[in-house]
């Protein structure tokens, strides 16, 4: 019942010039002791007292001095704070003419005065208990957009926080530039690169399956890991070695069911061979100078995470110099393309000539939006580009 | 997304449409409460199967722990050329049995 609502009592306003009448309807009303009635004698009063009374049903007088009762109809129906507040007109005649006028003009309904008292109050209590599911239902929509802005605030806070974790740009004999773009939800993507030793640069690019802060949470602390290299027993320029103990450290069962894929190598400036690893991840492409067809490095196995004690293949390219390495993760790719994903071989040819653009890698990802007819991801774009240029 | 018919012994499951971010976990909890309920032989055919996203893959990795806590044997059939090269990338056509035709994945158990 609208009347036994705490939060919101039925509000009852009369807006009728004749005093008699306020009086017969404040004692019809008298048994209902939670609801709050409001009478209001002169019509140029109406707007500024239903404003401030705030009514969940408005009884109004049709013949009044001065102001016709229609036009009140009107204008509580084009008033921000009214225009939802149900409207009862009472008039003293029963004439279909004025009643479809009325109705025509907003009112809700239409009661010859003075009705019966069970009829009053069962329509009072009717109409406003629409009014007053309207203002819940309202609520509860400001208060979903609410928590979904916190959310999204929180969302973007995850995401800016990763992106501070990743490394700047690099220039010299090993350049590395790259483009991150985190996705509406947050995916998991992260990346970074260091030199272990005064010979050995580790590239890394992981890929935590799911979206959210918890895929965030996952990934910084993988790369945190990492750069920290604070695997114990493990040699960090051995990727088989970092996988396996990494798919150790983040076993699924532990970590809420979620698991990271990941693209792991490590190039020694002397031998300038690099070797790498993968868990689950797709392949690098790399480029030796002058040919636009890439060797695809990738040495299959399980994403971490997802089956405790597995072995992880490790393999070794000798890098020609002048040659450019590109780590990437599925969602540069995994793109919708009138209804069909684009394919691994169908995104290389967009690597294969060197990006000499101004903007840099920033042309690959304003390609695939293109394709996609779009410049939303729905997965995390991450693209590094290793370009080695050891003899200047 | 999921429908599953008993053949020779075998349990055999069908995905269809697409395993992705949205998909996979409904999948998931879809495909445990079958193979959960069955015997020992599960046959997961994925020819109705157009894609599958890294995260897709727990669908897969879940239902083959299950099986294999109960001493039983997933295997998988017909994967479609796209889900082909996730299982590869992924290395389940190596941990999983995989088959191209469906009643030689049958005849294998």
């Amino acid at each position: 019942m609208a009347d036994s609502n705490p939060r919101y009592p039925v509000r009852v306003l009369l807006v009728d010039d004749q005093r008699m009448v306020g009086e017969a309807v404040r004692r019809m009303l008298v048994d209902e002791p939670s609801w709050v009635y409001q009478y209001c004698q002169h019509p140029e009063e109406a707007i500024a007292t239903a404003e401030a009374f705030q009514p969940t049903v408005i009884l109004q007088d049709l013949v009044m001095p001065g102001i016709d009762g229609l036009s009140l109809v009107d204008s509580y129906s084009t008033n921000p704070l009214l225009k939802d507040v149900p409207t009862i007109v009472l008039s003293s005649q029963e004439e279909p003419l004025v009643k479809a006028d009325a109705f025509a003009r907003g009112a809700h309904d239409y009661l010859v005065k003075l009705p019966d008292r069970i009829e009053l109050l069962a329509r009072i209590r009717h109409h406003s208990k629409g009014y007053i599911h309207l203002i819940e239902r309202n609520e509860a929509f400001r208060a979903l957009d609410e928590s979904q802005k916190v959310l999204a605030a929180e969302l973007s806070e995850a995401a800016d926080y990763v992106r501070s974790l990743l490394p700047e740009p690099v220039a010299g004999p090993i350049s590395v530039r790259w483009d991150f773009e985190s996705c509406s939800s947050v995916g998991g993507d992260s990346f970074g690169y260091f030199w272990i030793d005064d010979d050995h640069f580790a590239i890394y690019l992981l890929d935590v399956c799911g979206h959210g802060v918890g895929a965030a949470l996952l990934s910084v602390s993988v790369i945190n890991t990492i750069k920290g290299q604070t695997l114990r027993d493990v040699d960090f320029r051995e990727p088989d070695r970092v996988l396996a103990r990494l798919n150790d450290v983040f076993d699924m069962e532990r970590h809420n069911d979620m698991y990271f894929t990941i693209w792991y190598g490590v190039y020694n400036r002397h031998s300038a061979n690099l070797r790498y690893a993968t868990g689950g991840h797709p392949p690098a492409l790399l480029y030796a100078a002058g040919n636009p067809e890439p060797q695809q490095l990738v040495t299959p196995s399980m994403p971490i995470g997802t089956m405790p004690d597995m072995p992880y293949k490790v393999k070794d390219v000798q890098v020609e110099d002048g040659s450019r390495l590109y780590v990437f993760s599925d969602g540069v790719y995994e793109v919708q393309i009138n209804n069909e994903e684009m394919t691994l071989d169908e995104f290389i040819p967009l690597l294969s000539s060197p990006i000499d653009d101004p903007k840099g890698l920033l042309s690959i990802r304003a390609e695939v939006a293109k394709l996609q007819g779009s410049d939303q991801f729905e997965d995390d774009f991450s693209l590094v580009e290793i370009q080695f240029n050891i003899s200047g | 997304m999921i429908t599953s018919r008993e053949e020779a012994g075998v349990l055999v499951c069908s995905i269809e449409g697409r395993l992705d971010a949205v998909a996979a976990d409904p999948a998931a909890a879809e495909l445990l409460a079958l193979v959960e309920g069955s015997g020992r032989k599960v046959l997961l055919n994925l020819s109705g199967l157009d894609y599958v996203s890294s995260l897709g893959l727990r669908v897969f990795v879940r239902a083959a722990k299950a099986v294999k806590a109960a001493d039983g044997v997933l295997k998988l059939c017909c994967a479609t050329p796209p889900v082909q090269k996730v299982l590869e990338i992924s290395a389940l056509d190596t941990l999983l049995d995989h088959h191209a035709e469906e009643a030689a994945a049958i005849a294998s158990f």
